[in-house]
C-alpha cells in the first residue's frame, strides 16, 4: 500500500480544491507560473494537435494569460483548473478555426474537404480525450493500474482483483474514487 | 455494449466516461512539452497588463495582484462540452461497438479510431458513414478495421479506400473497399505519416491514382 495512495485516501471523492487552484484564484504570485508548470503540456497539446505547433504557441500563451485575467471567473467547485484552462483554449480554438475559414482555400478536389482543420465537435472530442488521459496520468498509482485494466484492458472487477492481488471491494472503490476524479477534470460548467 | 463490462457496479452517469475511455487513443496519453520560450511569452503579455485595463500590473512582481477586471469572455464555457462530445462519441459508437468486440479478440491492439464523414465532399455519398480504426495487428504491421454503413450503390466503378498524409501529397490506396473489414496497410508504411482515411468513388479505368472523388473522410488523431 503506497504512502501517496493513503493520502490520497483522506481527499473528498469529488470536490478536490488543490492548493494549487485556490492560490490561483487568489492571485498568488507564483500562482501562474504553478499552473503552466501543471497544465501547460495539456493547453498546448490540445492546440497543437487541432491547429499544428505554430499557432499553437500563440493560442496557448493566450490561453494563460486570458485564464490569470479571468481567474476569479474559475470556480473550482464546478470543476478542476486543468478543465477550466481546457474550456478557454477548446473556444479560443474554435475561433481560430472559424476564422481561418473565412477566408478564401484553394479548393482542390482532394484539398477542399476539411483534413487539416478539425470541427468543433471534433476539438471537443479531443479536448475531453486529453482531459480524460490527464486525469488518469494524474491518479496515485494504484488507482491508476486498476482504473486502465478497467477502461483500456476491460477486465472485470474480479479479473482486476485476481491481477493485481487486491480485494474486490478496493478495485471497486478504486474505480470509484478515479472515476470522481476525472470527473470532476472534465466537469466545469454546469 | 459488452457483457463483461467492468462498470456495472457504477452510477449509470459514469458510462459517458467509460465511453470516452474506450475512445482514447495511445496519442492521447502523451502530451508535448510546450516550446522552452512559451513561458516568457505568457509573463511578458502578463506584465504588459489586460488590454484596456487603466492599471497595469505587473503579475509576476506584485502580490497578489490589485483587483482586475474579468475578462469579459464572450461566454463562459456553458453546455458542458462532455456533452457535446459525448454526442459524438454517441455518435460512433455504431463502430465502437465493433471494435470493442473486436478488440477484445485476437485481432490486434487498437490504436485509435476515427469516424468518417461526407463533410464537404462528394453529394453521391451523403447518406453513408463509417469508422475507421487503426490496429495494430503485428511488429510493424497496422490495419484499418473499417466499418461503413449507406455506402452508394454505383451503376460504374467502384469505391477505393485510401490513406494521405496531411499535406494531401502522398497516399497509399488500401484497395478496392467491398464493406467493412479489415484492410491492411503496405508493409513498412507507418500510419502516423498518413492519417487522413478516405473513400473515393473511382472509374474503372485503369488509372491507379486518386479520381478525386471522396464520398468519406476522416483524420485518425495518431
Amino acid at each position: 500500500m503506497s504512502a501517496r495512495y493513503s493520502q490520497a485516501m483522506h481527499v473528498p471523492d469529488v470536490h478536490v480544491v488543490d492548493d494549487l487552484e485556490a492560490s490561483f484564484v487568489a492571485g498568488d504570485a507564483d500562482a501562474l507560473r504553478r499552473a503552466y508548470d501543471t497544465h501547460g503540456g495539456l493547453v498546448y497539446t490540445l492546440c497543437r494537435r487541432s491547429l499544428g505547433s505554430e499557432t499553437a504557441r500563440d493560442i496557448t500563451q493566450e490561453v494563460f494569460v486570458a485564464g490569470w485575467f479571468a481567474r476569479r471567473q474559475f470556480d473550482p467547485s464546478r470543476g478542476s483548473l486543468g478543465g477550466w484552462l481546457v474550456g478557454i483554449a477548446r473556444n479560443k480554438i474554435i475561433d481560430h478555426i472559424r476564422a481561418q475559414s473565412r477566408r478564401p482555400q484553394l479548393s482542390d478536389s482532394v484539398t477542399s474537404a476539411d483534413a487539416a482543420s478539425l470541427t468543433s465537435a471534433e476539438v471537443d472530442s479531443l479536448a475531453d480525450r486529453l482531459l480524460l488521459a490527464d486525469a488518469i496520468a494524474q491518479l496515485p498509482e494504484r488507482p491508476k493500474r486498476v482504473i486502465e485494466l478497467a477502461f483500456f484492458e476491460e477486465l472485470t472487477h474480479p479479473e482486476i482483483a485476481e491481477r493485481c492481488k487486491l480485494p474486490i471491494g478496493t478495485v471497486k472503490s478504486d474505480i470509484r474514487r478515479g472515476l470522481a476524479r476525472m470527473r470532476r477534470h472534465l466537469e466545469r460548467e454546469t | 455494449m459488452n457483457e463483461n463490462t467492468p462498470f456495472d457496479p457504477l452510477p449509470g452517469d459514469y458510462a459517458d466516461l467509460a465511453m470516452l475511455a474506450r475512445s482514447l487513443s495511445v496519442a492521447d496519453t502523451h502530451l508535448d512539452a510546450p516550446p522552452d520560450d512559451l513561458w516568457a511569452g505568457i509573463e511578458a503579455l502578463v506584465a504588459a497588463g489586460e488590454p484596456a485595463m487603466v492599471e497595469t500590473p505587473s503579475a509576476m512582481s506584485d502580490s497578489p495582484l490589485a483587483p482586475v477586471r474579468a475578462i469579459a469572455h464572450r461566454r463562459a464555457p456553458r453546455l458542458p462540452f462532455l456533452l457535446a462530445a459525448a454526442a459524438a462519441v454517441v455518435a460512433a459508437i455504431i463502430g465502437l461497438v465493433g471494435f470493442v468486440a473486436r478488440d477484445s479478440g485476437p485481432g490486434g491492439r487498437r490504436i485509435d479510431a476515427v469516424a468518417l464523414t461526407n463533410r464537404g465532399l462528394s453529394p453521391e455519398g451523403a447518406a453513408s458513414r463509417a469508422q475507421a480504426t487503426l490496429v495494430q495487428v503485428g511488429e510493424g504491421e497496422f490495419a484499418l478495421d473499417v466499418d461503413v454503413r449507406d455506402l452508394p450503390v454505383l451503376r460504374e466503378g467502384f469505391l477505393e479506400l485510401w490513406i494521405i498524409d496531411t499535406n494531401v501529397k502522398g497516399m497509399f490506396s488500401l484497395g478496392p473497399l467491398h464493406g467493412s473489414g479489415r484492410y491492411a496497410l503496405p508493409e513498412h508504411v507507418a500510419p502516423t505519416s498518413f492519417p487522413i482515411v478516405d473513400v473515393s468513388i473511382e472509374p474503372a479505368d485503369g488509372i491507379p491514382q486518386h479520381s478525386g472523388k471522396s464520398i468519406l473522410r476522416g483524420q485518425l488523431s495518431v
